[in-house]
């Protein structure tokens, strides 16, 4: 029997090399987390909106403060970062930017944009 | 082909149809609060309690709640390797998740009745 060569398999974060589109892809999974880890806080809110004027109000005072606007403006980075990152993952799974050049360009654009975007956004609301 | 394999290809297709969805609803509400914010609790209200606003929100937690479970689980079978503590976090992640279905289905719900 032919012993199976040793590869080297580590998800030591340090050890690993990091080129552009690694930095989107960890992008993806940590906006990924933040929203899971803030959807007790949103479905709390839209039940306090829903519930009476008067959490209809405290819901819109917590909004205009200035905690709730960080987190909001956290929110919508990690809302469009994850987006568009979803959206070059589902466009490499029809065959389209697979190829190198490419495919380092979609993930640079993917990770630069969503900051602007998410500042426009957040401005307009 | 092994039922594991199957499992992970429905998955894969439930990541893609409720990450389109999401896509869709997340960017028309933010849309919404841009140009027309409801700016009393009746009007909000109203609108939530419309049936096909207050469908495509159970829609949009539906989605969202198994979007996050498969993509959660991905993170912690990449990166927790101890069984006993990776099959904790699962089952804490899923009830958890569970949780918050059941809990976004009362406040939609008691929205449509109020």
């Amino acid at each position: 029997m032919i012993k199976t060569k040793q590869r080297p398999i580590h998800l030591d974060l340090r050890r690993i090399r990091m080129p552009i589109n690694a930095i989107t892809s960890i992008g993806h999974r940590i906006s990924g987390v933040l929203i899971f880890l803030l959807m007790p806080a949103g479905i709390f809110l839209l039940d306090l909106s829903l519930m009476s004027p008067e959490g209809f109000a405290t819901v819109a005072a917590v909004f205009d403060s200035f905690l709730g606007k960080a987190i909001l403006l956290l929110l919508m980075w990690a809302f469009v970062h994850h987006l568009l990152a979803g959206l070059r993952c589902i466009s490499i799974d029809v065959d389209c930017g697979v190829e190198k050049p490419f495919f380092l360009k979609t993930a640079r654009i993917v990770l630069l944009a969503a900051f602007p975007v998410a500042l426009l956004l957040w401005t307009a609301l | 082909m092994s039922g594991r394999r199957v499992s992970g290809m429905q998955a894969w297709v439930l990541q893609r149809i409720t990450g389109i969805y999401l896509a869709l609803y997340i960017t028309y509400m933010i849309g919404f609060f841009i140009f027309t914010p409801p700016t009393s609790h009746d009007a909000w209200q109203l609108w939530v309690m419309q049936p096909h606003v207050s469908m495509a929100m159970l829609l949009f937690f539906g989605s969202i709640l198994f979007h996050a479970w498969v993509g959660i689980r991905n993170i912690l079978i990449d990166y927790i390797h101890p069984f006993g503590l990776r099959l904790t976090l699962l089952i804490l992640v899923g009830l958890g998740l569970a949780a918050c279905g059941v809990w976004s289905l009362e406040v939609v719900m008691s929205a449509r009745i109020a």
